[in-house]
């Protein structure tokens, strides 16, 4: 590799090379901000259901993670 | 044991004949629509063939999967079953009958689809039906074995037939190509003794896990 | 002899690894970053093209291409000896580990067949092709895709981990059988492999393995991510998930 010009088209292949580079960093850029963002609000949910049981009544039978309700990402 | 749970299983069956003639009504109508939407002339019809034929046969077993399985499973009858009788020997018993009334039908009329699919069109004498017979015939009871695995882990889940193709169609691909490409070579007077060979030993080795990995999934599907 | 064993004790306990695994993820993300940082300086700047069968730049696809394929079936077979554990053992942690790998692995097997299917139009001339390697590639897709529909499918979670164990196991099982399956059928349908095992040239080993160890550590990182989800949707109900989820100094390593 000798230039500048010749890293971004790659011969005549820029567009191939670029492409497959790009669908990996997406794929696993995404998956890891998905799991992230799950944790997080499964923490929030914990927290929450905490709060709203804080006196100590009845413990809730089940949770169930309900990522949909909590759309409020940062 | 085994044969009284087997009688149990045919008896069952008896009672619901009707679900034992759609799978080969099925079988039968779908190679025939091949000729409408390919080609009703004979040299293409025969490329096609082997693997439609086969492809039909797949389909059958996996769609007649679901009576044999989810009747027993919905009214309880499977979970006293498996309070009696080992799990391994109950998953052999029905597929030992899910074969015997839909693999062996499928084999049986397999001759009438070849002339269907004109298989034997511009050959004086031919083997080629007993090809296709034989190949069916080792291949239908490992479509029926690997069947039986994904219906038994799909049965308490409360989805459609969708799911058992989903789990089970990948597990087909390799009896699908040994099986076409029996008839394939067969049909090119080619040796088709090695495909038959290989479809022997696949069948050979569901054979030997199959009843187990199915016993296994039907305790857990009522546990 | 207990103390041998302790390691696979603590492993088998949920609260354990969760504590412990969020100190291990800032290393393996520093490690990663590092080996992804001198892997793409030689993957995309530091290395020769590919001249002796001219596929010029498009080998560059290769360094990422290979780690995702290895990945991808290793993902499996350890999903696959994850669940035995948990079926042999009844180990809870084991039957978590096998749902976490397989949303990972399918990933990695898709971004192996995108990535083939890239690199197939300017070596092969067209996007697909049905090779051996990609055929069964798209196979052990659907074999991941099978696994998680079943997983997701069940209201229980203690019958819906089983059930998928006993799937993964069938299935690699057959991937051997597949695999062999199909390489025979694509002989007989072309006579030839396009992805043909050559040796590797040095120059194009330096940035393939690195890549590769990039790839498992990030793997590996993500599985832990993953195991670390599963774990609080299990354990929701214990009183160390609520101490964590209220504990203030967990907000800042919150993943």
């Amino acid at each position: 590799m000798n230039s500048f010009h010749e890293l971004i088209f790659m011969g005549k292949h820029g567009a191939y090379v670029w492409s497959s580079y790009l669908m990996t960093f997406i794929v696993l850029l995404g998956i890891f901000y998905w799991f992230r963002y799950l944790l997080k609000s499964l923490r929030s949910q914990v927290k929450s259901e905490l709060n709203s049981s804080d006196s100590n009544t009845v413990r809730p039978r089940a949770r169930k993670l309900k990522v949909e309700k909590n759309e409020s990402r940062d | 044991m085994f044969r009284a749970l087997l009688k149990k299983e045919l008896m069952v069956a008896r009672r619901n004949w009707i679900g034992i003639v759609i799978p080969l009504f099925f079988f039968v109508m779908v190679v025939s629509l091949f000729p409408f939407g390919v080609s009703p002339e004979a040299p293409t019809l025969q490329k096609i063939a082997p693997g439609i034929i086969w492809v039909a046969a797949l389909l059958a077993t996996l769609l007649s999967l679901e009576q044999f399985y989810r009747s027993d499973y919905q009214d309880g009858s499977l979970e006293q079953t498996l309070l009696i009788a080992g799990p391994t020997q109950v998953a052999s018993a029905k597929i030992l009958a899910h074969w015997l009334l839909t693999g062996l039908p499928l084999v049986i009329v397999s001759p009438l689809l070849g002339i269907l699919m004109q298989i034997n069109h511009g050959f004086i004498d031919s083997n080629h039906t007993w090809v296709l017979m034989l190949s069916l015939l080792l291949g239908t009871p490992t479509l029926c074995l690997i069947g039986a695995v994904g219906m038994s882990l799909a049965l308490a889940a409360n989805r459609n037939g969708m799911l058992v193709a989903v789990l089970v169609l990948p597990l087909y691909v390799p009896i699908l190509i040994f099986g076409t490409s029996t008839v394939t070579a067969s049909l090119e007077n080619f040796s088709y003794n090695g495909q038959l060979a290989i479809l022997a030993a696949l069948l050979m080795i569901a054979l030997v896990m199959s009843p187990f990995a199915a016993g296994r999934a039907l305790k857990i599907s009522v546990s | 002899m207990a103390s041998r064993w302790r390691w696979f004790h603590q492993l088998g306990s949920p609260k354990w690894f969760f504590e412990k695994s969020a100190k291990w993820l800032p290393w393996i993300w520093a490690g990663t970053l590092i080996l992804l940082a001198v892997g793409l300086y030689y993957s995309l700047w530091a290395s020769p093209i590919e001249a002796r069968q001219g596929q010029g730049h498009t080998v560059r696809i290769m360094y990422i291409h290979v780690p995702a394929a290895a990945l991808s079936m290793i993902g499996y077979v350890a999903m696959a000896i994850a669940s035995t554990i948990g079926l042999v053992w009844k180990m809870k942690m084991a039957f978590a580990a096998s749902r976490a790998i397989a949303p990972i692995g399918a990933a990695m097997t898709f971004i192996a067949l995108f990535t083939g299917a890239v690199w197939g139009k300017p070596t092969w001339g067209t996007w697909w092709e049905w090779d051996a390697r990609l055929t069964s590639e798209l196979l052990l897709l659907f074999l991941y895709l099978g696994f998680i529909a079943l997983h997701s499918s069940f209201a229980e979670r203690a019958k819906a981990d089983k059930a998928a164990a006993v799937l993964a196991i069938v299935g690699v099982i057959n991937v051997p059988i597949i695999y062999f399956s199909v390489k025979w059928w694509n002989t007989l349908h072309q006579g030839y492999s396009v992805t043909q095992k050559g040796a590797l040239a040095p120059e194009f080993q330096v940035p393939l393995f690195t890549m590769i160890g990039a790839f498992y550590l990030l793997f590996i990182g993500l599985v832990i991510m993953r195991l670390r989800v599963e774990i609080l949707m299990r354990e929701q109900k214990s009183r160390w998930v609520a101490d964590w989820a209220t504990e203030q100094k967990a907000q800042k390593r919150g993943v």
